[in-house]
C-alpha cells in the first residue's frame, strides 16, 4: 500500500539504484568467472609446459637406461623414471586431444578440457602421430620378451630423431594455450572495465539527477514556506492548529503573538493559552466543544451555534504597560486529511472595534437628551408658561396615544386616526413655535412628516405605525426631560421676575405662593406677537399685531389654553394667508406693514374673540378650486354652496390653500384645530371678509359653557380669585 | 427617516409571533396600530408567555392572549385536548420563539431568560418601572391578543 | 424513506416538526413526550433519525441520548433545543448525538439539518 502510493514519486531513483546494483553484481560475477577462467588456463599452460619437460626427461632416461644396460647394469631406476615420464606424457597428451583426466603437478588427478584452437589441435595431432610408434615400442619394451636390444635401439633412434620436433610441438602448444588465456582474460577485463564504467556513470547520473531534483523540490518547498510565513505574518486573524490532544502546532500567524503576547506557542495546550482569559466552566465547555469537533460522528455544520467563544471579553497587557479590554471572537474548524479530521483550525478575531462601534451607534441612537441650545431657550421663558405648555403637551401626546390605541382595523379608520393625530400635533407645534421652543417644533414637525408619509401609503397596515409610536415615545421623553428642567427653573427663578410678556397683568406679589399665582391675562400676548413676527420675517412680510382686550377678563386654565392656541392658529393663518407681501400692499394703496387686530370682548351672550387682518381677504374662487382638487366635493356641488358654506370649508380637516408645506402652513390642520377647540368651548365661529380689504374670524364662547361648575371659583372675577388667597 | 434600533428590535418580536402562526400552518395574524402603555399598569389576558431580558438592555417581552383563542388554535391544529396544560404549552412555545429569535438576532447584547407561562396573574408580570412599553395589538380570526415590549 | 422519531415535551413542537414542509423524505414513525417514552418507542420502531429536546420531564434528553444511541446505533440523533445553555447542549452531543438545531427554527433549517444528518 505504502509502496504503491509512493512508487510513482520515487520511480526514477528506484530504477537507478536497481541498475547500479545490477551492474555491480554483474561486475562481481564477471570477476569470479574471470578468475576461475584464468586459474583453469594457468593449469593448462602449466601442464603443456610440463609436456616439454616430460619429453626431454623421458629421452634422457631412455638414454641412461640403454647406457646402463650396455654397462651391464640393471638400469632399473632409469627405466622407472622413463616409464613414469612416458606414461604421464601420454596421459596428458591424450587429455589435451579429447579431454580427460591426468595428474597435476602435485600428483592430484585433474580434468583437462580438449584443446580448441586450430594451432593447438594441429600441434597435438602432430605430436600424436610422432608419439604413437614410440608408445607402441615402449609398450612392447615394457611387456618384455622379444629382442630387447633391437627394440631399445629403435626407441632411442626414434627418440633422437623426433626429440626436437616433439619439443617444438609441445612448445607451440604451450605458447598457443598461453596466447588463448591471455586473449580470453583481456576480453574479460574489457567487459569488466565497461561494466564498472557503466556503474560509475550510473552513479553519477543518480547523483546529478537527484541532487537537481532535490534542489528543485527544496526551492519549491522553500517558496511555499516563505509564502506560508508571509501569509501567517500578514493575516489579521490569529490562526493556529490544535491536534487531537488540544496541543498547539508549530506554526501560527503573527497576530497570535499580538493577541496573546510574546511567548512560545508550539507544544502549548489550548487551555494554558486561554489561561486567565477563559475560566472555569467556560473553559471546560470550550474543550468539550472542540472535542465534539474532533468527533467524526458529529456534523460540523450542525454545531456552529454551540461555539461558546463567539464573544470573549478579555483584559490583555497593553503596549504601554497597562491593560486593555478587548473582545475576541474564536472560530473552530476541522481540517481534513485523507478523509479524516487531522486538526482543528482556530481563528481568533479581535472584534473590539466592531463591538465598540456597535455600542457607540446604539448609544448615539439612544441618547435623545436635551441639547444645550434648547436649555438656553428655556431659561428665557416664564416658568409658569413653560410648565403649562409642557403639561398640556403631555396631555395632548397621550391623546395621540389614545387615538392610536382606539380600535380601527379598516383603512378609513386608520386615516381618521392620522387626521386626528395631525390636528393635535399641529396645535403642539403652533404653541411650541409661539414659545420659541425649536426642539419641540422640530420634533413636532418630524412627527407631522411621518404622519404625512403614512397618509400617502396605500394599503396602510397596523405595523406601519410602529415608527410613529416610537416617535411618540421619544416625544414624550423629550417633554418629560423638559418638565424636569422646568421644575428646576421654577426653583431658581424668583417669582418676582415675571416675564415681560405679562406686563399687562398686575405685578405678582413676591410673597404669593406659586401655584396660586395671580390671575393670568386671558391671552398671553408675547408669544403671539413673536410668532407673527417670526413667520412674517420668514415669508418676507411685515406685520404689526395689536391687542384690544380687557385685562380683567379671565377663563379657567383649560379654556384659556384652548383660546390661546386658537388665537395662535388664527394669527398664523392671518400672516400666512391674509397679509400680502409689502410690495403688493403698496400697489394696493395699503401700508407695507400688515395689521392684525386681536380683540377680546365681553358680550351679553359670552366672550367674543376675534382676529382681523387687513390683507386680501378670503379668495372664494381659490377655496372652491382647492376643495375640488382635494376631492372634497365635485364642481356642481361647490357651485351650489352659499358664500358662508364655502368660507366654512377652510375649517375642513386637511384643507389648505397654501402652496408649500412648511412649518407654518399648508398641511390644512391649523383651522381644523380652531374648529375643534371652539367645539370644545361650545362656541360658534363667524367669518367676515371683504375682498382685498380684510378678513375677520371670530368665535363666541357662550357664558354658560365658559363657566363649568367645578371651575367656577377659579374663573370668577379677579377679586374673587384674590379673595381665595 | 432611518429605521431606529428600537424599531428593529420590536420588529423582531412582531415577526417572531407572526412567523410562529405561519409555521404552525395557521391563518395569518393581523398586526394592529402599536401604542404606548405605562409600565406601571401591565395588561394581561388569560394566558401570558413572558421572557425576561437582561444585559445591555433590560426589561421583558410578553405575549398575552385569551383562552378561547388558544383553544381555537389547538382545535385548528387537530388537538382534542384543550386543557390548561396544552394551552400553556402553546403560549410557552410562542414565548420560546420570541426568546430564540431574540438570541439569534441580538446575540450577546441580550441575555434572555427561560420563558415563563402565566395564567392571569397580572401582578406577576413585572415590568421595568417608570418606562413606557410598546403594545402591539394583534388579531387572529376575531380574537385579540397583544405583544408587549418593555425595554429600559 | 427515512424513519423519523420526534421527542419533545411540547405538543406544539412535535406537531411543528411533523408538519414541517419539505420533509417528504421522512416518515414520522412515532412521537414521544419524554426520554422514558422515547426509549420504549425506539425499541419498538427502531428509527433511522431522532429529533430530541433536552429539557423534558421524567427523563431529559441528556440522559436519554446515550440509551437511544445504544438501542439504535445506526440512528442519527438531532438535538432540537433552545440555546439557553450551551454546555448542556455540548454535553448532550458528546453523549452520542450528531447535530444540533436551535429553537426556533424555520422549515428550511429543519430540513437542511435532517438532510445533512441523513447524508451518510
Amino acid at each position: 500500500m505504502f509502496f504503491a502510493n509512493q512508487f510513482g514519486k520515487y520511480r526514477a531513483i528506484v530504477i537507478s539504484v536497481a541498475m547500479f546494483i545490477f551492474l555491480d553484481t554483474g561486475v562481481l560475477g564477471l570477476n569470479f568467472y574471470i578468475s576461475s577462467q584464468i586459474a583453469a588456463d594457468a593449469v593448462n599452460v602449466n601442464l603443456a609446459g610440463r609436456q616439454r619437460m616430460l619429453s626431454q626427461k623421458s629421452v634422457k632416461a631412455l638414454l641412461e637406461y640403454r647406457y646402463e644396460r650396455q654397462q651391464g647394469q640393471s638400469g632399473r631406476a632409469a627405466y622407472e623414471e622413463m616409464a613414469g615420464a612416458i606414461q604421464l606424457f601420454d596421459r596428458t597428451l591424450l587429455a589435451f586431444k579429447a579431454g580427460g583426466e591426468t595428474l597435476d603437478t602435485t600428483g592430484q588427478p585433474i580434468y583437462l578440457p580438449a584443446v580448441e584452437t586450430p594451432k593447438a589441435i594441429s600441434a597435438v595431432d602432430q605430436s600424436l602421430t610422432i608419439w604413437e610408434p614410440i608408445r607402441t615400442d615402449f609398450n612392447a619394451l615394457n611387456k618384455g620378451g622379444g629382442d630387447m636390444e633391437q627394440l631399445l635401439n629403435r626407441l632411442v633412434s626414434s627418440a633422437e630423431s623426433h626429440n626436437l620436433t616433439l619439443l617444438k610441438l609441445m612448445n607451440d602448444l604451450t605458447n598457443d594455450l598461453e596466447a588463448v588465456a591471455k586473449e580470453k582474460s583481456e576480453t574479460l577485463r574489457l567487459i569488466q572495465a565497461s561494466a564498472i564504467t557503466l556503474a560509475i556513470l550510473n552513479f553519477f547520473l543518480i547523483l546529478f539527477h537527484f541532487i537537481g531534483q532535490l534542489r528543485q523540490s527544496d526551492s519549491i518547498a522553500e517558496t511555499a514556506r516563505k509564502e506560508t510565513t508571509e501569509i501567517l505574518q500578514t493575516v489579521r486573524e490569529g490562526l493556529l492548529l490544535l491536534d487531537n490532544n488540544l496541543i498547539i502546532g508549530t506554526q501560527h500567524s503573527e497576530s497570535v503573538r499580538a493577541i496573546f503576547g510574546d511567548q512560545e506557542f508550539a507544544g502549548m495546550s489550548f487551555r494554558s493559552l486561554l489561561h486567565n482569559l477563559v475560566v472555569g466552566r467556560d473553559m471546560s465547555t470550550t474543550e468539550e466543544y472542540i472535542k465534539l469537533l474532533l468527533n467524526e460522528k458529529v456534523k460540523e455544520n450542525l454545531i456552529g451555534s454551540l461555539n461558546p467563544l463567539t464573544d470573549v471579553e478579555v483584559s490583555l497587557p497593553a503596549e504601554n504597560g497597562g491593560y486593555s479590554v478587548k473582545h475576541l471572537s474564536f472560530r473552530f474548524n476541522r481540517t481534513i486529511e485523507d478523509g479524516h479530521i487531522s486538526h482543528i483550525l482556530v481563528t481568533v478575531m479581535d472584534v473590539t472595534e466592531t463591538i465598540a462601534l456597535r455600542k457607540a451607534l446604539d448609544e448615539a441612537q439612544q441618547s435623545n437628551g436635551l441639547q444645550l441650545d434648547a436649555l438656553k431657550n428655556l431659561v428665557h421663558l416664564d416658568t409658569r408658561t413653560l410648565a403649562d405648555f409642557l403639561r398640556e403637551t403631555d396631555i395632548a401626546l397621550h391623546e395621540i396615544n389614545d387615538t392610536l390605541k382606539d380600535e380601527a382595523a379598516d383603512p378609513q379608520g386608520y386615516n381618521a386616526k392620522l387626521q386626528n393625530c395631525f390636528r393635535i400635533m399641529h396645535r403642539i407645534k403652533g404653541d411650541a413655535g409661539a414659545l420659541q421652543l425649536p426642539q419641540v417644533v422640530q420634533e413636532a414637525h418630524q412627527f407631522e412628516e411621518q404622519l404625512q408619509s403614512l397618509q400617502k401609503m396605500s394599503g396602510l397596515q397596523g405595523s406601519d405605525f410602529l415608527p410613529l409610536t416610537l416617535a411618540l415615545d421619544a416625544f414624550l421623553r423629550l417633554i418629560s426631560d423638559l418638565q424636569e428642567v422646568s421644575d428646576i427653573l421654577k426653583q431658581v427663578q424668583p417669582a418676582s421676575s415675571a416675564p415681560a410678556s405679562s406686563v399687562s397683568e398686575p405685578e405678582a406679589t413676591p410673597a404669593m405662593p406659586l401655584p396660586l399665582a395671580p390671575q393670568l391675562a386671558l391671552l398671553d400676548r408675547e408669544p403671539i406677537t413673536q410668532l407673527a413676527e417670526r413667520i412674517a420675517e420668514e415669508q418676507s412680510k411685515e406685520v404689526n399685531v395689536i391687542f384690544d382686550t380687557d385685562d380683567d377678563l379671565a377663563l379657567p386654565d383649560q379654556q384659556r389654553s384652548l383660546v390661546q392656541s386658537s388665537v395662535i392658529q388664527l394669527v398664523r393663518n392671518a400672516v400666512v394667508h391674509g397679509i400680502e407681501l409689502p410690495e403688493i400692499r403698496v400697489l394696493a394703496d395699503k401700508s407695507p406693514v400688515g395689521r392684525i387686530l386681536v380683540r377680546v370682548r365681553q358680550q351679553e351672550d359670552g366672550l367674543r374673540i376675534s382676529v382681523r387682518d387687513d390683507g386680501h381677504g378670503l379668495d372664494l374662487d381659490a377655496i372652491r378650486e382647492q376643495a375640488h382638487s382635494n376631492g372634497l366635493y365635485d364642481q356642481a356641488e361647490l357651485e351650489s354652496f352659499s358664500r358662508t358654506r364655502l368660507m366654512g370649508l377652510i375649517f375642513h380637516p386637511g384643507f389648505s390653500t397654501a402652496d408649500n408645506v412648511d412649518e407654518h402652513a399648508g398641511r390644512g390642520v391649523g383651522m381644523d384645530l380652531v374648529r375643534s377647540n371652539v367645539n370644545k368651548l361650545k362656541g360658534r365661529i363667524r367669518i367676515g371678509t371683504q375682498a382685498k380689504h380684510h378678513c375677520e374670524i371670530s368665535f363666541l364662547i357662550p357664558v354658560a359653557a365658559s363657566m363649568p361648575s367645578e371651575e367656577v371659583d377659579v374663573m370668577n372675577t379677579q377679586s374673587d380669585a384674590e379673595a381665595r388667597v | 427617516m432611518s429605521k431606529s434600533k428600537e424599531q428593529d428590535t420590536i420588529e423582531v418580536f412582531i415577526d417572531s409571533v407572526s412567523h410562529f402562526y405561519q409555521q404552525m400552518g395557521l391563518a395569518e395574524m393581523e398586526i394592529g396600530v402599536p401604542y404606548l402603555l405605562d409600565s406601571n399598569q401591565p395588561i394581561v389576558s388569560d394566558f401570558t408567555g413572558i421572557i425576561g431580558i437582561s444585559g445591555r438592555h433590560r426589561g421583558c417581552v410578553y405575549y398575552t392572549c385569551p383562552k378561547a383563542m388558544l383553544s381555537y388554535i389547538l382545535i385548528a391544529l387537530g388537538e382534542k385536548d384543550v386543557g390548561p396544560e396544552h394551552l400553556g404549552d402553546l403560549v410557552g412555545e410562542i414565548a420560546n420563539t420570541l426568546a430564540g429569535n431574540a438570541r439569534k438576532t441580538f446575540g450577546s447584547d441580550f441575555m434572555i431568560s427561560v420563558p415563563v407561562v402565566l395564567q392571569g396573574e397580572p401582578d406577576k408580570v413585572s415590568l421595568p418601572k417608570n418606562t413606557r412599553c410598546v403594545v402591539i395589538p394583534t388579531k387572529w380570526k376575531y380574537y385579540q391578543s397583544i405583544i408587549v415590549v418593555a425595554l429600559e | 424513506m427515512k424513519r423519523l422519531m420526534i421527542v419533545d415535551d411540547s405538543m406544539v413542537i412535535r406537531r411543528r416538526i411533523s408538519r414541517a414542509h419539505g420533509l417528504d423524505a421522512y416518515e414520522v414513525v412515532g412521537t414521544a413526550e419524554d426520554g422514558a417514552n422515547a426509549i420504549e418507542l425506539a425499541r419498538e420502531t427502531l428509527p433511522d433519525m431522532i429529533t430530541i429536546d433536552l429539557t423534558m420531564p421524567n427523563m431529559d434528553g441528556t440522559e436519554a441520548i446515550p440509551v437511544l444511541a445504544s438501542i439504535c446505533p445506526n440512528a442519527r440523533i438531532l438535538v432540537v433545543s433552545a440555546l439557553s445553555d450551551k454546555a448542556t447542549a455540548i454535553g448532550a452531543l458528546a453523549s452520542g448525538a450528531h447535530g444540533f438545531l436551535c429553537k426556533p427554527f424555520t422549515d428550511e433549517e429543519l430540513k437542511s439539518a435532517l438532510n445533512e444528518l441523513a447524508e451518510d
